[in-house]
């Protein structure tokens, strides 16, 4: 399938900076991608570069093979910045019809689509207030609403979800979904693993201006996320004579397992008295760990 | 609607609900034109005493006394100025609101009153603008007053009375028909009498009310004569000098205002929309420079209007004034648009806008009006456009310029423009990171 979305060799310096150095990039119609890094790492850069607000020191953007600098390929494209982009003095739906009136929206389709961003958004009822007046996590659910008020078949969020407090971030997280569903091609930044995996078909993992990995999340965690890890508190000293598995620390055993239920099986037969057991799959941010030496936060 | 409206419209919405952006664009100005217009010259109405100034060309004792009555009234400010032509120039030049000229053979007391034939001269001659009806009647009232103190002095002193009735006998006696009806002849025959016995049976007579000034009764005495003030290349109230410089300071607060607006748009992430939005740099560009040129427009409108309607504020000629107005504010926009693309935070054009414009207003008449500049000053304020908008809008209110002579300030307010324009322009398609 064509890429929707498709960078080749990016790269961009801000004086001694290398924000993004030689970066390669392909997001199939209709994905939703996952960019996934620390801060600083370069997502932002990336995404400014692939709309065309930043030129690239080297290196080629395409939006559905043509450049972002094509207005026809301008119209198709809407974004959600990181920081807040909306005007505090303008109401919900006058930021709306702003924002689709510069993407040359007029009349009844204007209204329509100012409708539908209202509801997206979830804020019909307080479409007359300005938006100084909402809450973080309404901004941020109309600074989404008017990325997508012009039903751009491209959309890039940048980390969308900051600040927000976990049932807005459901909302959100449907709002994204939904829009997924009709067919619009995501390209999404977070430092949360559990938004890329919740969200995205595949994820890529960046740091540093490089990216590190590129699949789905269950191929990254296979890949990358090493054994599961079985713990388990005993509820009595084990019998005389049996060697125990994995690291001890008191009475909490921790062992590293490829099959972690063939581990605890194991772990029964041997007779041990068990008064509390875990199994932790790998995760994002273990293939993180893994990929970097260090953790996705700090 | 092209995108560069769509941006302004917004922009202009904004614009109104920023309050500080209100009070810097109207409501400073507004304070500035009303404070000083109040305190040079203080109010038009209640002037202390009118200025008046007197020609004595009888130069008698009759006529000085009259002068010493005039300048006794709390109510004139009199000078005697030495020719009528030069008293009619001042009055002209507003320097003056009136003259009164004492002519050759002036006569005070019941002479003056009575015993002279209005045609034959040695009348009073009272020049004033026509337009201003109150002054007008107020000093025809004084000089008339004046001339009845003359007269009521006559009557406190028969013997004084007596001599001025045989004179006015006598000039009565050598004025010809053609000058004097019969009717008018005998009449005043018959008050001479009576007023000769009423000198005699009354020698001490108390001393006449000083304010005797019945209406119609000095007839003939004073004639008016029409000077129309030339107020043409002159301000005829404070607030037309503080005017134009207020609508000046409001399109220095809209330059400001907007100034600011396109790194906010940065800083804010909504410019990263608009760049990611099929419209061009230039647009968004085009669009804030409409945005604060149609808000400078308005402020003009309002901080006009209140000064014509509230202040007397003339508008000389319109369509000097219009230009003025649509130039000044094409050049304050191209000023905001060079703050605009040179700042990188809002904290560098809010300091950089005052930085650059705080010494242009300074030195361009935003403080001391052009009119009372040493000449150091207005040579240096050439390089201000505060100045050439001053003059610009001035030549419609007061200087009553025609398209002709405000052909100067116009070229350099609208090449200014053009260039800074340009200019931010040039900026603008360079600074694309
Ligand atoms: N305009 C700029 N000028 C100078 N340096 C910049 C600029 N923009 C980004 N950088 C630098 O480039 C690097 C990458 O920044 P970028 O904003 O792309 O990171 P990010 O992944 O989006 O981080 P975050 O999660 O914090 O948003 C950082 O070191 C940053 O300091
Ligand atoms: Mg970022």
């Amino acid at each position: 399938m064509a890429s929707m979305i498709e960078a080749t060799a990016l790269r961009k310096r801000f004086g001694s900076t290398e924000a993004v150095c030689g970066l390669d990039l392909a997001v199939a119609r209709g994905e939703t991608f996952g960019l996934l890094g620390p801060n600083g790492a370069g997502k932002s850069t990336t995404i400014h570069m692939l709309v065309g607000a930043l030129v690239p020191d080297t290196g080629d953007v395409r939006i559905d093979g043509r450049r972002a600098t094509d207005p026809e390929v301008r119209r198709s494209i809407g974004i959600a910045p990181q920081e807040l982009a909306i005007y505090d003095e303008l109401t919900a739906e006058e930021n709306l019809a702003f924002f689709a009136r510069v993407f040359g929206i007029r009349g009844e389709r204007l209204r329509e689509r100012v409708q539908w961003g209202l509801e997206f958004a979830r804020l019909v009822d307080r479409r007359r207030d300005r938006a100084r007046s909402f809450s973080g996590g309404m901004k941020r659910r109309l600074n989404l609403a008017c990325a997508a008020v012009h039903g751009p078949s491209v959309l890039l969020c940048d980390e969308p979800s900051v600040g927000v407090d976990p049932q807005s971030r459901n909302h959100l997280f449907e709002a994204i979904e939904r829009l997924a569903s009709e067919g619009c091609t995501i390209l999404y930044t977070t430092h949360y693993m559990e938004e890329a995996a919740r969200l995205c078909d595949r994820v890529g993992i960046m740091d540093r201006g490089r990216m590190l990995a590129v699949d789905t999340v269950d191929a990254l965690i296979a890949a990358h996320g090493g054994d599961a890890t079985v713990t388990v508190e005993l509820a009595s000293e084990p019998p005389e004579g049996v060697a125990l598995p994995g690291t001890r620390q008191g009475r909490t055993l921790a062992i590293p397992s490829a099959e972690p239920l063939r581990t605890v099986a194991e772990l029964g037969a041997a007779g041990l008295q068990v008064a509390r057991l875990t199994i932790e799959r790998p995760d994002l941010e273990r293939v993180f760990l893994h990929l970097t030496g260090r953790s996705l936060r700090d | 609607m092209p995108p560069a409206l769509t941006i302004a419209l917004k922009d202009l919405r904004l614009f109104w609900r920023d309050r500080m952006a209100l009070f810097w664009s109207l409501a400073f100005p507004l304070m500035f034109g009303l404070f000083f217009g109040s305190i040079f010259g203080g109010d038009g109405g209640d002037r202390a005493a009118m200025a008046v100034a007197v020609v004595d060309e009888s130069d008698n004792e009759g006529s000085r006394a009259f002068v010493q009555r005039l300048r006794g009234s709390a109510s004139l400010e009199v000078d005697a100025v030495a020719s009528v032509e030069q008293a009619r120039a001042q009055v002209r030049k507003g320097e003056r609101v009136a003259y009164v000229r004492i002519p050759a053979g002036f006569e005070d007391g019941a002479i003056a009153m009575f015993g002279r034939d209005p045609d034959a001269g040695g009348v009073i001659e009272i020049g004033v603008d026509p337009a201003r009806t109150a002054e007008q009647g107020y000093l025809q009232g004084l000089v008339s007053q004046s001339l009845f103190q003359g007269l009521g002095r006559s009557f406190s002193d028969g013997a004084a009375m007596r001599r001025d009735l045989d004179q006015a006998r006598r000039q009565l006696a050598r004025a010809d028909d053609g000058a004097l009806s019969p009717a008018r002849r005998a009449a005043l025959g018959t008050l001479f009498d009576a007023l000769d016995d009423v000198g005699r049976t009354t020698p001490q007579a108390s001393p006449a009310s000083e304010t005797a000034a019945a209406p119609g009764f000095g007839e003939g005495m004073v004639t008016m004569a029409e000077v129309a003030r030339d107020e043409r290349g002159l301000p005829r109230s404070p607030y037309e000098i503080t005017f134009p410089s207020a609508i000046v300071w409001g399109l220095v607060g809209c330059a400001t205002a907007f100034a600011s607006s396109l790194v906010r748009e940065r800083t804010a992430g909504t410019l990263l929309r608009l760049q990611v939005a099929p419209i061009g740099r230039a647009q968004l560009l085009l669009g804030k420079g409409l945005a604060c040129f149609f808000a400078g427009i308005g402020s003009a409108v309002v901080l006009l209007a209140i000064g014509v309607l509230a202040l007397g504020v003339r508008v000389a000629a319109p369509g000097v004034l219009a230009a003025g107005i649509v130039l000044a504010a094409a050049c304050f926009t191209s000023v905001m648009m060079i703050m605009a693309v040179l700042g990188k935070t809002e904290a560098a054009v809010a300091g950089g806008s005052w930085v650059i414009l705080m010494p242009l207003a300074m030195i361009g008449g935003g403080m001391i009006p052009l009119v009372a500049m040493p000449s150091w000053m207005l040579t240096a304020s050439t390089v201000s456009p505060f100045r050439w908008s001053i003059l610009a809008i001035e030549g419609g209110i007061w200087r009553d310029l025609d398209a002709g002579d405000a052909a100067v300030p116009f070229a350099v307010l609208l090449g200014s423009a053009l260039v800074l324009y340009a200019l931010a322009a040039t900026i603008y398609a360079r600074s694309r990171s």
